[in-house]
């Protein structure tokens, strides 16, 4: 590494500082209850949640770029899908953790056994419950057998494909959760997968984009092999982020043209902070950015555009959430003003902080000594 | 057997008197209410008129929060009741998400805590359970919840998990009416069984006709609302421009 021993160190306890204070809002959680969030009866899913769908939907466009060298053969992906196996994992423990802390005090979370003894099969909660336990293993399996350079083994392709198959389910799981909300038109029904699937790929690109800049600036040598790699991953962000788009005006349209009670929410979230950052920042910034061949080859350019689209993906989930859910629906009506102004509390926040420190703090322990660069031999 | 529910909007005045029974008989917490009222004015004035709609959970017969919830502690119980079941209840407020009229409530906080308080509310004014206790004498708070409530549910549900209507299911199981109905002042809330052609209930939705909240989503809700207080006349007219 040519950083810094300043900078490790400042780094380090940076770290450190996020951990601890994460560390002391999942606590409080874990033992006050969720009353300690701003969430209530009419926004239900909040900040926390939309960290789960945030990291969740990441971790699956990540598993597919990792998944991409061994299963489809993509050669020149092969200075990277390593780093997308390691940001996979630790993004979707992330997502995990943010969707366990948003449950309640210890006394509901024992309650989880009943996942496995008392299954509803008309559930997508119990499906997508059991296929990201299911998934989550699988990416660390397949993380195992990429260290081992086991890429192209019978175990590797196995471990790759179950990862690529089961990052599908589960994303798909939590697309029919939000679409078979009937009674709430505001999740965007089906077509949510739509945009789920588009964004992931693009908040999965960004995300792995982002690590293998960083990594670049820090490390003495270039890697000729990521830095052309970085130059296709910045193409596919900017094809991604074109798709998003569409789907974005798509739920625009949709919203304006069904003209329905139902979509008072988004109307009213159109107006919102989360909304404009989601739009501006997270999809016509970077869009622009990537258009030009000549910026998408410079590591500033990348880098602006990956932070960019990070933090507009993730107002996204937050907007998306709300959507559904800021406008209160039936008897929740009586006596409430007509949309809830919800702000998180700093506990949420500080879900927020605990999850994102621990993937960091994953990430570069891993970058120090788990040689994230490394490809199979035959590369 | 499948318990509904008449609600008569003529009969009912508005008093609120289901809502704080309600409360009462299941021992609901500060900021919950299984029984609750939509109320709504429309026109301008001097032309308005004021609706009061009692709602309750529907117990709907398609019920999307017990098809959601993931490990049945949302279940369908005998009569059609939708129950719950606080210990298999995992507080991913899916149920609530579904439920398309809003009458599912998550304990966010630790339940009655004015009454497990130890300091007084307010001077001189109110007592906390634990001043009674003292002033009594007695090593532990008086209790303040109905002990009935507990025979199927726990009698205070814990922090962490939802709750909503139950159709007073332990009262029905000895034969009793749900305590809302009991005690309505105005008999505007009817009881019965809809199987029975001879019930109450089914003879008034076959004499009036009636509507339920949210028809068109498919979830049969078995709260049918009748009639509608309007004591008004006006002059007969074609109207015109
Ligand atoms: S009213 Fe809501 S809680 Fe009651 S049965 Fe219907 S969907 Fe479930
Ligand atoms: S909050 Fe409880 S009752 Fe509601 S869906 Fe989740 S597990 Fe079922």
């Amino acid at each position: 590494m040519a950083a810094s021993k300043t900078f490790t160190r400042a780094w380090t306890l940076l770290l450190i500082l996020g951990l601890a204070l994460g560390l002391f809002a999942a606590l409080t959680t874990i033992i006050a209850g969720l009353g300690v969030y701003n969430t209530r009866d009419v926004v239900f899913w909040g900040l926390p949640m939309a960290g789960y769908l945030f990291f969740g939907l990441t971790a699956a466009g990540l598993t597919l770029l990792s998944s991409l060298p061994t299963v489809f053969g993509a050669k020149h992906l092969y200075p990277v899908a390593k780093r997308a196996a390691l940001l996979a994992f630790a993004t979707l423990l992330a997502g995990l953790m943010c969707k366990g802390l948003d449950l309640g005090p210890i006394s509901t979370l024992t309650n989880l056994i009943w996942i496995a003894f008392s299954p509803n099969l008309t559930s997508p909660i119990w499906w997508m419950a059991i296929l990201y336990g299911f998934y989550f293993a699988f990416v660390v399996f397949k993380f195992l057998t990429m260290h081992q350079g086991k890429w192209h083994r019978a175990e590797g392709v196995f471990a790759a494909i179950g990862a690529l198959l089961l990052s599908f389910f589960s994303y798909l799981s939590l697309s029919v959760v939000f679409g078979t909300v009937q009674a709430r038109l505001g999740f965007f029904g089906f077509t949510l997968g739509l945009y789920f699937l588009v964004t992931a790929l693009a908040s999965g690109l960004a995300a792995l984009l982002l690590s293998s800049v960083i990594n670049d600036s820090l490390k003495a040598g270039k890697n000729e092999g990521e830095i052309r790699a970085r130059g296709d991953l910045s193409l596919y962000l900017g094809i991604a982020l074109g798709a998003t788009l569409v789907v974005f005006l798509l739920r625009v349209i949709r919203a304006f043209a069904a003209e329905t009670e139902q979509m008072a929410g988004f109307v009213h979230m159109m107006t919102s902070l989360s909304f404009n950052v989601e739009l501006i920042a997270g999809i016509l910034i970077p869009l622009a950015i990537l258009a030009f061949a000549a910026l998408r080859k410079n590591a500033a350019a990348q880098l602006a555009a990956a932070v960019l689209v990070l933090v507009g993906m993730f107002a996204g989930r937050f907007e998306q959430l709300l959507s559904g859910n800021v406008k209160p629906m039936g008897v929740q009506a009586e006596g409430a003003p007509q949309f809830i102004h919800y702000v998180p509390s700093i506990y949420e926040w500080g879900i927020i902080l605990l999850v994102l420190s621990l993937v960091l703090t994953i990430y570069t322990l891993a970058e120090r000594y788990l040689d994230l660069g490394a490809a199979p031999e035959e590369a | 057997m499948k318990y509904a529910m008449v609600i008569d909007l003529q009969r009912c005045v508005g008093c609120g008197a289901c809502i704080i029974a309600c409360k009462n008989e299941n021992n609901l917490t500060e900021g919950i209410s299984w029984s609750y009222k939509i109320t709504e004015t429309v026109g301008t004035f001097p032309n308005v008129r004021f609706h009061y709609i009692p709602t309750l959970c529907n117990h709907c017969a398609y019920a999307p929060c017990v098809r959601g919830c993931p490990t049945r502690a949302m279940h369908k119980a005998e009569g059609g009741i939708t129950m719950h079941d606080p210990n298999k209840c995992i507080g991913c407020r899916y149920c609530i998400a579904n439920c398309p009229y809003g009458v599912i409530s998550y304990n966010w906080e630790e339940p009655h805590q004015q009454w497990r308080q130890k300091k007084v509310l307010i001077k001189d004014c109110t007592t906390s359970g634990a001043e009674q206790a003292s002033a009594y004498g007695t090593p532990r708070r008086p209790p303040y919840e109905n002990p009935e409530r507990g025979t199927t549910l726990p009698a205070e549900r814990p922090m962490g998990v939802v709750e909503k209507c139950t159709f007073c299911d332990h009262r029905l199981m000895r034969g009793l009416l749900p305590y809302c109905v009991e005690a309505c002042p105005a008999d505007a809330r009817i009881f019965g069984d809809l199987d029975d052609p001879k019930s109450e209930v089914s003879k008034l939705i076959g004499k009036y006709r009636p509507y339920r909240l949210k028809e068109h989503l498919g979830t049969e809700p078995k709260i049918y609302y009748i009639r509608s207080f309007n004591p008004g006349t006006y002059t007969q007219t074609k109207g015109g421009f």
